[in-house]
């Protein structure tokens, strides 16, 4: 039988959790550490598959609940999987849809069985079991795969509540991996939840740690918890799941979040942030973020990045782009292919720094050029200590 | 350093005019040889000075002289008449800063042709035109105000007058028109002697969520281009004109058409993509749909003259 993945860990930072490794997937080779763009209905928002390509972009993401509803499981099939239909050969990651429902339809309502919900077009009733779900996967065939699982809002202070979705998304975990079909192409991910409480972190990873898979994925996270819970929640995730296999921190797109996570020894990352951005005018930029709608860049005849390889910098001003900004829709791609060539070209100088074993050096000027002035978050210093990079 | 290097097309011919022709440009009143232009920022008024203030800062490789044109077929022939009289006076006003501006020494004019749907006022303005030779070429200026109805002007209302006022031009200069025009009125346009035409023939399909794939035969005989195009209905009495030349790719037929847009085409969007992709794309609002519908239209646009070009070279050697 073939493998659904195979992972090799390339370099360890000598000082740091950090790792590079190669990730063999049927469809594609992905370094990590990676950034995984997300193309929620079958398509990064109007990029094209060749300037993805282009930028490097290695394994992309679909949602399940969108891609279910349309264009629907029975066509999907036809297809003979996502890749097909949308004609992407690299990696493709899908998630399992229970977080879009919950965050998406305030009436969703879990039970042991699945999360009821109603749907948004015509109101009538459905049920997405764990089962379900991995049918609807398997019909999109990414590479990747993730478990269903019992959402619960990361800021809940239920915490009885909490202990039930850890124990209830390990059960579903093993219907999900039952309900399988092809787990030589795809690889099943289990998300550890436990919200934000040490112990049900620590049970829920160790419930896991006890099924056969190929990878992890730490959940629960990015949902408006306080910095400082967040990257605790990370790093003690990140120290129980097993070196020798992928850990994907879900949610997370910001540079400087990416960075310390990569610090903790995660590996995989998605989030709908550099595209969204792009969309309301915003260009990523090593010192932050800006937004190309203000009035000072009318006359401002630089790229947007000087030393970037994209293409909209090697073509095109801030004064340019000011111009068509939030009027033309081509602006939406030329800004979204700025804001992913800076993702990738991060998490490659993130990669290379640890080949070189600069990795802590690399932070340390990393967040100088983010913070100039030196005020640093606390949280960020405090993250790095534990792996003993410090901050001046 | 110019419109070119700004847009990111430098190695391509820029040609600049003030309206754009997918538009419904409803024009606020002129003054004394002020012309009304609509902007994103609400109408202004411009004169031939600060009109060539802008050319001389966008460098273009040509442009249309400034002028009233805000003519269409219900237009009164006192307005016709006036927008004659002050077009001229504005060309001459333009060429003469023209010849004395040192950075337009490499761009070249063209002259906008008015007088609506009137014979009489379009030889006048032509007659007028042509005595220069210091020209670029000739714009068939003043058929409409409103870019999205060009598509439902019939060829037979403008064919007559454009031909007309072919007779009083050059023959060795460009002959420009803009707009939406049917193809089977371009192929009339291009047998009258027209060279240049805009793209938003295919920007209206791709805005109606369609793909231009009428399969053609191109003829030469008697001296003009004939079109046989197929697969396309050839009633005239046909008023749903979305069946003859194009697909609308938001039709549930395509939900599971896993072909592509066209089989013969190479563009990008048919190398790579299904009929039953962009429908999704389109169906789920996704850009990229209609980023793909403009790559492929483009294409094809591009492929149809570049097959008449052909006919017409080979045929002419
Ligand atoms: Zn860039
Ligand atoms: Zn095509």
């Amino acid at each position: 039988m073939e493998k659904a993945m195979q992972f090799d860990v390339i370099a360890t930072c000598s000082t740091t959790k950090a790792r590079t490794s190669l990730m063999k997937l049927p469809h594609y080779t992905v370094e990590t550490p990676i950034f995984m763009p997300v193309g929620t209905k079958g398509s990064i928002k109007s990029v094209l598959l060749e300037q993805l390509e282009d930028i490097n972009c290695q394994i992309i993401l679909g949602n399940t609940y969108h891609l279910g509803l349309r264009p629907g499981v029975e066509l999907l099939k036809k297809a003979k999987g996502l890749h097909n239909f949308m004609g992407w050969n690299r990696a493709l990651l899908t998630d399992s849809g229970g977080f879009q429902m919950v965050s998406l339809l305030h009436m969703a309502e879990i039970n042991e069985q699945g999360v009821n919900f109603k749907s948004p077009y015509d109101g009538t009733k459905s049920l997405l079991t764990p089962e379900k779900s991995i049918q609807i996967q398997n019909a999109i065939g990414a590479d990747i795969i993730m478990q269903l699982d019992d959402v619960v809002p990361t800021t809940s202070k239920d915490d009885a509540r909490m202990e039930e979705a850890t124990y209830r998304t390990s059960r579903w975990l093993d219907r999900c991996l039952s309900a399988h079909e092809y787990p030589e192409k795809q690889n099943i991910f289990p998300i550890v939840q436990g919200g934000l409480i040490d112990n049900l972190r620590k049970l829920s990873g160790n419930l896991h740690l006890q099924r056969k898979v190929n990878g992890y994925a730490i959940g629960g996270l990015s949902g408006g918890e306080a910095k400082d819970d967040f990257w605790k929640m990370v790093s003690l995730s990140s120290q129980l799941l097993p070196c020798n296999k992928p850990k994907y921190v879900m949610g997370v797109g910001f540079a400087v979040d990416l960075v310390i996570c990569c610090a903790l020894g995660a590996d995989m990352f998605d989030c709908v942030f550099p595209t969204r951005t792009a969309r309301f005018g915003c260009a990523l930029t090593p010192h932050g973020q800006i937004n190309l709608k203000n009035n000072k860049y009318k006359m401002d005849f630089e790229p947007i990045e000087k030393n970037c390889i994209c293409s909209t910098c090697k073509t095109y001003t801030r004064a340019y782009l000011h111009q068509i900004v939030s009027t033309e829709s081509v602006s939406c791609n030329l800004l979204s292919v700025h804001n992913l060539t800076y993702q990738m070209q991060l998490m490659k100088s993130i990669r290379d720094s640890i080949k070189e074993n600069k990795f802590p050096k690399f932070v340390q000027k990393f967040m100088l050029n983010m913070y100039p002035n030196k005020n640093y978050p606390k949280w960020c210093i405090d993250a790095l200590k534990t792996v003993s990079i410090e901050l001046e | 350093h110019g419109l070119n290097k700004f847009v990111g097309l430098e190695n391509y011919l820029s040609c600049c005019s003030t309206i754009d022709s997918v538009l419904n440009t409803p024009r606020g009143k002129n003054q004394k040889d002020k012309v009304s232009l609509k902007t994103k920022s609400g109408n202004i008024l411009i004169d031939y000075e600060k009109y060539m203030d802008i050319i001389e800062v966008f460098k273009p490789n040509m442009y249309v002289t400034l002028s009233i044109s805000d003519t269409d077929w219900d237009s009164s022939y006192s307005l016709i008449e006036k927008s004659v009289n002050i077009s001229n006076r504005l060309f001459m006003s333009c060429l003469e800063r023209h010849h004395k501006s040192e950075v337009l020494k490499g761009s070249g004019v063209i002259a906008p042709i008015q007088g609506g749907y009137n014979i009489q006022e379009r030889i006048r303005s032509a007659t007028f035109l042509s005595e220069y030779n210091d020209l670029l070429g000739f714009l068939f200026d003043g058929f409409f105000t409103d870019g999205t109805v060009v598509e439902d002007i019939p060829g037979n209302l403008i064919l007559p007058i454009v031909n007309k006022t072919m007779e009083c031009l050059p023959k060795d200069k460009m002959k420009i028109i803009f707009g939406a025009w049917t193809l089977d009125t371009i192929i009339d346009l291009i047998n009258s002697g027209m060279d240049i035409f805009d793209s938003s023939l295919p920007f209206f399909t791709t805005e109606r969520n369609s793909a231009l794939i009428f399969n053609y035969e191109l003829k030469y005989k008697n001296d003009i281009i004939i079109m046989d195009s197929h697969c396309c209905t050839t009633d005239q009495n046909n008023v749903d004109k979305s069946n003859s030349f194009e697909i609308c790719l938001m039709d549930t037929c395509y939900f599971e058409d896993f072909n592509p847009i066209n089989e013969s085409c190479s563009c990008l969007a048919c190398r790579k993509h299904t009929r039953a992709y962009i429908h999704h794309l389109l169906m789920s609002n996704e850009l990229l749909g209609s980023l793909l519908l403009t790559i492929h239209n483009l294409h094809y646009f591009h492929q149809f003259f570049k097959d008449i070009r052909e006919v017409l070279l080979k045929n002419n050697q």
